[in-house]
């Protein structure tokens, strides 16, 4: 019976990748399981203006922010920092957005005050525990930080450099699904301190751990850098591949194959998450033992369920850790809806269903294209943020929350 | 500030449909103004000189962005003042500058965060012979929620400021009123002339105003305009979309005679998975009979009519390494432009005198990493507004290597002379404002 099941939810989801042309998958929800308070949650756009083109202050509503937020974060106080094309905003705490570094509508390299700096394009942001943020800067192929020093913001660069592009080899790595030429890791990740140290590819975000250390996934290496600037490649023997066929392998030789992918997070259990997009599952990565696992999936196919039965659409690409509720919010690529992962479970909280034609309002009938979380508030009731594609969320960041948990019958803006 | 007097005379030939020759003399780059953060630079002409306006400072967390200017000789850019004129130095931010000249004074509006919370548009008179910030503020009407991005023009009397606003639920809209050279608002309140619009443009003269904006939606953003009466400053006629195919970075200019050109970009950035547009600029043109030649134009499926230039009216357009057009979404990721540049548009025009227009645009090079644009240069070309035909080749402005020049404005000078204003970023460096005359030759007086 147990086999009859599996191969029936394998099928589903085989047919929904099947059912596409030029490449394009046709989307259908193989099998959604909503989370069991579905009926509570709403959504609603917390910042960005409809129509603002481009980068505008302002209240939340009223602010431009790009044609896409790149990652979010929060300082524990509630301080909200939104990463964008060469530009970092923040929220302030009476609710209006503000430029915070770089310079709206210039992408470029420059370090010095947030004033003058320069920041590239496809950034990410992350507290560093030490009061700043650590910047994944991907098309700078470096980490940065930005931080406060005598009321005065100013970025400098941790480690790498933009003075050396990777190769064309690499760069295929990381991008042709089908073609996955080797990578000499001595020619092309190189691993020391501040700008001897090389990046090629810096995935979708930088998370940083108590210490201070920042992980970054670089093409398909995991990558620590220490506070001072030092880079140690976790798993040097590894690169582009399947993973192992046992159930844990070593950190040292793990392959990855992230290809517009490699969001990841730390869980509340000190490891980390890493969603590995065309191995279609997320990984869990043991920096305690240097091991590495399969947490979720594989599995193609929009499919909630237990954990090793579930799937997404297309691939995961993002993971968000949730430490008030303990669960993860798991994004897909072109998934239309935004899901948790929870005690062996992964499940729908909002959205799923490409014919919904909600946008504002309950959160299960909401129209959710490509729906990404990206933060957790940490002040109660610590709401969820998220971002998708589609027309009316282009330029918005949504907020996924509980009126109930706001003292409201509906929800507040 | 450095000044070469050097002149360089740069020939063009003529496109092969007009089979003239004609040159234009591209004057030696003089640096305006020089600081950590000055940026948003634009000028006006008028009474025999240029008036330069910028934010100088930060706008975002502790803003110092204030709102400076100088007065220039319009024959050889040398300042007439001995150090920029401050015209708004209020609490917070001071952004976005727009300027315009009319019966001997120049009429400078900005977005304006004082209050910590939300822009409102701010104006005030400079005397064009003293130099002079001349009265307090001019009190434009204030809304509930941001108003932002204006910009003016003026009939040689009467000054049409528009701006972006927010109006209902959370969706900006164009507004805009007349102001007199005298510096009274003319307007009880501001026009609405489109509910849903952004980072609008003006252009006047006595025959017609025209207004055009840009219509965001998604990643697509088009380019829609309407006629306003000068007397009334009411809509005369609605235009609609008059560029289906970009809106971003919009400019405009006319003749005086009630034509009018836009252009505006496509301000894609090369997407190294291949899923994405090619970046490119597009003009289109609105008749003083108040026809829109190129409102109906079709760009092809991903955009190949725009990329094998089968449209009259492209300036400028990435095409796929390998391909005549754009051939978006291929496996694989993205090979690359045909000649290794990508425009990232920022464009605009000036009527630089009979049927000759000039367009600016900024295109660079791209990385190897196929992600970033790199080494900005600012190129010009010259098109004629009867036939769309390229009467000034391609010519690349300014291009200093290892300097990226970028953000180009246009401005009609004494007759047969325009002054094109850049910014200058180059790592390590202090910004600059920088100027250039360009002295037309027959074509265009």
């Amino acid at each position: 019976m147990e086999t009859a099941v599996k191969w029936l939810l394998s099928i589903s989801g085989v047919f929904t990748v099947l059912l596409s042309g030029n490449g394009f998958c046709q989307y259908i929800p193989s099998r959604i399981e909503y989370v069991a308070d579905i009926y509570e949650w709403r959504v609603d756009v917390f910042a960005g203006a409809a129509n603002a083109n481009g980068f505008v202050q302002g209240p939340l509503r009223q602010a431009g922010i790009g044609h896409g937020t790149w990652s979010m974060c929060f300082f524990p106080d509630g301080q909200a920092f939104l990463a964008l094309d060469g530009l970092i905003m923040t929220i302030t705490h009476d609710r209006i957005v503000r430029f915070l570094a770089g310079t709206p509508g210039v992408t470029g390299y420059q370090d010095g005050l947030a004033a003058q700096a320069l920041l590239g394009r496809e950034i990410s942001v992350c507290p560093d525990g030490k009061g700043g943020l650590y910047i994944g800067d991907r098309s700078n192929r470096c980490l940065r930080r930005l931080t406060s020093k005598e009321k005065q913001w100013l970025v400098e660069t941790v480690a790498g450099s933009q003075d050396q592009p990777p190769s064309e080899d690499l760069l295929r790595c990381v991008r042709e699904e089908n073609k996955l030429p080797p990578v000499t890791l001595k020619a092309e990740l190189i691993d020391g301190t501040g700008k001897k140290a090389r990046f090629s590819y810096l995935h979708a975000n930088v998370i940083a751990d108590a210490e201070g250390n920042a992980y970054l996934m670089d093409s398909n290496y995991l990558r620590r850098i220490t506070p001072q600037g030092t880079v140690e490649t976790l798993n040097p023997k590894g690169g582009t591949g399947p993973p192992a066929q046992e159930e844990e392998e070593p950190l040292e030789s793990a392959k990855f194959r992230l290809i517009m992918g490699g969001g990841m997070c730390f869980g509340g259990d000190g490891n980390i998450y890493v969603a590995d997009r065309w191995n279609h599952c997320i990984r869990k990565v043991d920096l305690r033992r240097k091991t590495v696992s399969i947490a979720v999936g594989p599995g193609r196919g929009y499919v909630d369920g237990p954990e090793k039965r579930c799937g997404f659409h297309d691939s995961p690409s993002l993971i968000v850790y949730d430490p008030y509720r303990k669960r993860f919010y798991i994004s897909g690529v072109d998934d239309w809806g935004l899901r948790t992962w929870e005690k062996g479970f992964m499940k729908t909280i909002a959205g799923g269903n490409n014919k919904n034609k909600g946008l504002e309002g309950p959160a299960k009938e909401s129209l959710i294209q490509w729906g990404r979380v990206i933060a957790v508030d940490p002040r109660p009731p610590h709401d969820i943020y998220f971002r998708s594609g589609g027309p009316f969320w282009h330029g918005r960041i949504g907020r996924l929350f509980r009126p109930a948990d706001h003292g409201q019958k509906e929800g507040n803006r | 500030m450095r000044h070469n007097s050097l002149i360089l005379v740069v020939g063009f030939l003529l496109a092969a449909g007009a089979g003239r020759a004609d040159e234009v003399t591209l004057g030696s780059e003089k640096t305006i103004v020089s600081g950590a953060t000055v940026a948003q630079a634009t000028a006006a002409f008028g009474d025999g000189i240029y008036f330069v306006v910028w934010q100088d400072g930060w706008p975002g967390v502790d803003a110092t962005a204030d709102i400076k200017g100088l007065r220039l000789k319009a024959d050889t850019l040398e300042a007439l003042d001995k150090s920029p004129l401050t015209i708004c130095a209020a609490p917070d931010a001071q952004e976005a500058p727009a300027v315009v000249f009319a019966e001997g004074v120049f009429l400078v509006v900005w977005q304006d965060f004082r209050n910590g919370r939300t822009y409102r548009i701010r104006a005030r008179l400079v005397d064009a012979k003293s130099g002079q910030v001349c009265g307090n503020e001019i009190a434009i009407p204030e809304a509930a929620g941001n108003q932002c991005r204006p910009a003016v023009a003026s009939d040689g009397k009467t000054s049409f400021v528009v701006w972006q606003e927010v109006g209902n639920q959370d969706r900006y809209g164009i507004r805009g009123l007349r102001i007199s050279s005298s510096g009274k608002v003319l307007d009880g309140a501001a026009h609405l002339y489109a509910a849903r619009g952004t980072s609008p443009m003006v252009s006047a003269s006595t025959k017609a105003v025209l207004v055009a904006w840009s219509n965001r939606e998604r990643n697509r953003a088009t380019t829609a305009a309407i006629l306003v009466d000068s007397i009334s400053g009411q809509i005369s006629k609605d235009l609609g979309t008059i560029n289906s195919c970009c809106g971003d970075a919009l400019h405009c200019s006319g003749d005086g005679l009630g034509n009018f050109i836009t252009v505006a970009a496509r301000a894609s950035l090369p997407d190294p998975w291949g899923w994405g547009e090619p970046g490119a600029v597009v003009f289109s043109r609105v008749r003083a009979d108040g026809v829109t030649p190129e409102s109906k134009l079709d760009y092809g499926y991903r955009l190949s009519n725009l990329c094998s230039r089968s449209v009259p009216n492209v300036v400028d357009a990435a095409v796929w390494k390998g391909s005549k057009t754009w051939d978006a979404g291929a496996v694989g990721g993205f090979p690359g432009t045909q000649d290794g540049l990508w425009p990232i548009g920022l464009p605009a025009v000036v009527h630089a005198g009979k049927d000759l227009y000039l367009l600016a645009w900024v295109k660079g090079s791209i990385g190897n990493d196929k992600l970033t644009v790199t080494s900005l240069d600012i190129w010009i070309r010259g098109v004629g507004a009867h036939d769309c035909a390229v009467r000034l080749a391609d010519l690349k402005a300014a291009g200093e290597r290892e300097v990226d020049e970028t953000r180009p404005v246009l401005i009609q000078g004494p007759q047969g002379e325009v002054l094109l204003l850049y910014l200058r970023l180059k790592t390590g460096a202090a910004r600059q404002i920088a100027a250039r005359r360009i002295i037309l030759g027959r074509e265009a007086k």
